[in-house]
């Protein structure tokens, strides 16, 4: 038994598709390369592997992770080239190694760098909205609604607290102008650092609500990536593939 | 030119992978190389869509040539529809995202009636003029095939042509005959002066219907001599060697049939008279037990996926099932792959195999009986009988399995009340079974769902003379029965029957229904088939609006010699066969099926199959009638 860990990307082409269906994706491709995976016991033997944090449906990324583990030794190497063979072209895996450690990719990351482009109908100047997120930036509580389903099924908005899950927040200009996207009034782009995983998690489009709400306009388009995950050892921040992550 | 759909308009709809392609092994080719460009087009969602077996043979087939490019076409739904009508988006093909207006063909696929709205509301998103009478000089081919296409009249006035039988061969033909005339860039009409030659292709400009006074047809015929009378469908002769796609595309979205679909053979020995399938795709042909094995372990590796089903109109009636299945077992079992077993008939229904197949979900079983009292189940030819029935529940139900789901008809033709009440009767003889099991055997918590549709008439059926009951008919059925489904065990479902009141007018309709069909889509009809967009109403104004009474197609017994709208096509089966069945089906009489003995229902004109076995000696014919086929030519 041993265990493999990869980064893998999303490009436009797959962005669309929900975390559960990735994981079909990578089942299936997983059988098509014919790699040594082990299987869960049971009727419905399952695939062993576990994906790190979930991506919006919507968000293009280059850093998600998963764990594999293999019924029999498999070279990273091998491993990676096989994996890539049988994907769709729309997802890559772009590093492997093996992984030793009790903790799971799961339960491993805290943060999350997001590029997220905004375009509005309405004509904004950039220090406008530099000077708006300072602005949020220094506020000591920031609370906007979050939508979650109620205990009868219904949609229920709750007051949320956000600022401490905002690590990092800064505007540029967005350099060249994806094709479709001319017709905006302006565009602009935030990379954000947020706390991500299970022990506090911030979604990008609840922070850009908690943005809007500062500015008094709304976003009209949206394209998101995220850019980079992490996890932590020893309270700095660590690659997921980075040896201390991995022992 | 790709059309370019921004991230807020896809993340603004249900569904956003539906338009965005890109799945393993779809195909990839430099539009800039091909010569035709063709947008094979489903009037469904995507889901329905590529769930769809003969679309993905089609697809794979024709970009097997170097100098075509096909690609896949869905019906939006109804929210991306709105947001490419506000944004000026073009209907737009899967692979390349272009838009579909400048196509050489458009071609849909006819799978259902109540799919036509949509290929209106298609035609229309791409830019294309809906009469094909509009279409001009550098716009594209509309063409449709399918089984809906053996009666094209509804859609004759917005289809080019028509492909009629099996496509594989046909539409390389056709695909010939357009590279040359696109080199020499001769008229429109010339090029469909040249591929109403090829057999099998319908071309309904070439042909006009006159009608008689009481509004039935007095014939469709050719406008020129040339033209051939008479159309015949299309058969593959030799399964084994015909194209099957050894690659399949795996969608990333959920869809209906979400596995590989292995086709084991095209046909139906059975004969039930109300099947449109089982005559239109006569004569049954098998594949090989070996070449279906060496299909499923390409296929199985092409696409990873963890489920085979076994698909065709009877699958246990295959010859070499045991072979099979022995086979696929024995090679899937280590790599995780299940099989699956769908439309299983009762008659046939080995529980030794479902129990190797079907280790995990023990709940839900299915059956057809169709109708509830041998009477009637001898005048539909469903030879299925209450014990075949009850000893096959009982041992699934000694087997653990404790769910088991009943079809029916309602409205079939020569039914009487006492009919429909033995549908309710033959559910509690099912309930009762899992009773006699002892209660450590069999399974916990029985379910009888039961569940009926309206019984529509079709064309090429021995019932295609038959009216269908009126709505108010059905209603009333369904309401006695309801009354009589009684128990905690017993549940009942029926279907709307206004939906199939409009089924049997498009199915038996002739070219006047297409200007209804064009009217309810002028007044917002689409996806028809969904519930929640299905507007009665709409349609009935359609109807009033036109002029036409639907009544006059649905709920109007024919006489024996009445012309059909479908009557210039051929599929084999004569329509003197089709008459005595239609005969013998109100004595109560059965007629075997083709395994048991050959009556000679017309479809030995192919030479292939079953038939040819009779013909050739290798089967002994019993009591064969004649074909009739000098006759009604
Ligand atoms: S000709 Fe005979 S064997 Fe062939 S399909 Fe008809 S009944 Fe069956």
């Amino acid at each position: 038994m041993s265990k493999i860990r990869v980064r893998f990307s999303r490009g436009e082409a797959v962005k669309f598709i929900s975390h559960l269906d990735l994981m079909k994706v990578f089942e299936r491709a997983i059988r098509r390369s014919g790699l040594p995976i082990d299987y869960s016991k049971g009727f419905n033997p399952h695939p062993q592997m576990v994906f790190g944090l979930p991506l919006p449906v919507g968000m293009t990324s280059d850093c998600e992770y998963a764990d594999f583990t293999l019924a029999e030794e498999t070279g990273t190497e091998e491993f990676m080239q096989r994996l890539n063979a049988s994907l769709p072209e729309g997802i890559r895996v772009t590093a492997a190694a093996v992984n030793n450690s009790k903790k799971n990719i799961m339960a491993s990351i805290r943060g999350a760098e997001y590029l997220l482009q905004i375009f509005t109908n309405e004509v904004l100047s950039l220090e406008n909205v530099s000077a708006g997120l300072e602005n949020m930036l220094k506020c000591e509580s920031i609370k906007v609604g979050k939508e979650s389903k109620g205990k009868d099924g219904r949609r229920v908005l709750r007051e949320t607290e956000i600022r401490p899950m905002i690590l990092k927040a800064a505007i540029e200009p967005v350099r060249v102008l994806p094709e479709g996207y001319e017709g905006f009034g302006s565009a602009y782009l935030i990379k954000a650092e947020l706390k991500a995983g299970s022990e506090a998690n911030l979604r990008p489009d609840l922070f850009l609500k908690a943005f809007a709400q500062q500015l008094g306009t709304t976003a009209d388009a949206v394209r998101m990536h995220r850019s980079a995950l992490y996890s932590e050892v020893g309270g700095a921040k660590a690659d997921p593939l980075d040896k201390a992550c991995l022992s | 030119m790709p059309v370019i759909i921004r991230d807020d308009i896809l993340q603004s709809v249900e569904k956003p992978a539906r338009y965005t392609g890109g799945e393993l092994n779809s195909i990839i080719k430099d539009p800039s190389k091909v010569s035709i460009r063709f947008a094979f087009c489903f009037p469904d969602v995507y889901e329905v869509g590529m769930s769809h077996l003969g679309m993905r043979i089609l697809y794979n087939l024709l970009n097997e040539r170097e100098d075509t490019y096909c690609e896949r076409v869905f019906a939006p739904w109804t929210d991306m529809e709105a947001r490419m009508r506000e944004n000026g988006i073009p209907l737009f093909s899967l692979e390349t995202r272009q838009a579909v207006g400048s196509f050489d063909f458009v071609g849909f696929t006819l799978q259902y009636e109540m799919s036509y709205t949509n290929i209106l509301n298609m035609l229309d998103l791409a830019g294309i003029p809906l009469e094909r009478a509009d279409r001009g000089e550098g716009q594209p081919f509309v063409c449709a095939g399918g089984p809906c296409a053996y009666n094209p009249e509804p859609l004759a006035d917005f289809i080019d042509f028509f492909m009629l039988g099996e496509g594989e061969e046909i539409i390389n033909e056709v695909m010939d005959v357009y590279g040359e005339w696109k080199k020499e860039g001769a008229s429109r009409e010339e090029f469909l002066n040249r591929i109403v030659k090829i057999e099998g292709i319908y071309v309904p400009g070439f042909y006009e219907p006159k009608y008689k006074g009481d509004g039935t047809l007095e014939a469709v015929s050719p406008l020129k001599a040339s033209y051939p009378a008479k159309i015949r469908k299309r058969i593959i002769k030799d399964l084994d060697n015909i194209y099957f796609p050894e690659k399949a595309i795996v969608p990333y979205i959920n869809i209906v049939h979400d596995r590989i679909m292995l086709e084991l053979f095209r046909g139906c020995t059975r004969g039930c008279r109300f099947c449109q399938a089982g005559y239109i795709y006569r004569p049954v042909r098998e594949r090989t037990p070996g070449k279906l094995a060496e299909l499923a372990g390409k296929l199985q590796e092409s696409t990873g996926y963890g489920e085979i089903s076994l698909t065709s109109l009877s699958t246990s009636d295959y010859s070499g099932l045991p072979e099979l299945t022995g086979e696929l077992i024995k090679e899937m079992e280590p790599k995780k792959v299940n099989l699956a077993l769908p439309s299983l008939r009762i008659d046939s229904f080995s529980l030794d195999l479902m129990e190797k197949v079907q280790k995990v979900r023990k709940s839900g079983l299915t059956f057809a009986p169709e109708a509830g009292t041998q009477r009637l189940r001898d005048i539909i030819n469903k030879g299925v009988t209450e014990e075949d029935l009850l000893n096959s529940v009982g041992l699934a139900f000694g087997g653990g399995w404790s769910g088991v789901k009943l079809y029916f008809m309602i409205g079939l033709p020569f039914e009487t009340m006492e009919d429909v009440e033995g549908i309710a009767k033959l559910g509690r003889l099912v309930a009762d079974e899992y009773f006699k099991v002892p209660k450590e055997k069999r399974g916990k918590g029985l379910e009888v769902s039961i569940s009926t549709s309206s019984f529509v008439p079709k064309p090429f059926t021995p019932f295609q003379w038959e009216a269908q009951d009126s709505i108010e008919t059905l209603r009333q059925k369904q309401k006695f029965l309801r009354d009589k489904i009684s128990g905690r065990h017993l549940k009942y479902s029926w279907h709307d029957p206004e939906l199939s009141m409009l089924e049997a007018v498009f199915a038996r309709g002739d070219r006047r229904v297409g200007r209804v069909l064009a009217r309810a889509w002028e007044l917002g009809c689409s996806f028809d088939s969904w519930g929640e967009h299905f507007k009665f109403d709409v349609w009935m104004q359609a109807f009033n609006d036109c002029g036409i009474d639907p009544a006059f197609y649905a709920n109007r017994k024919r006489d024996p010699d009445e012309v059909f709208p479908w009557d210039h096509i051929d599929i084999g089966v004569t329509k003197k066969h089709l008459l005595r069945e239609y005969q013998k089906a109100e004595k109560g009489e059965v007629t075997p099926n083709c395994m048991t003995s050959c009556v000679g229902c017309g479809a030995t004109v192919f030479g292939q199959g079953i038939c040819s076995e009779y013909s050739g000696g290798g089967r002994k014919q019993q009591n064969i009638a004649s074909d009739g086929r000098e006759e009604s030519e």
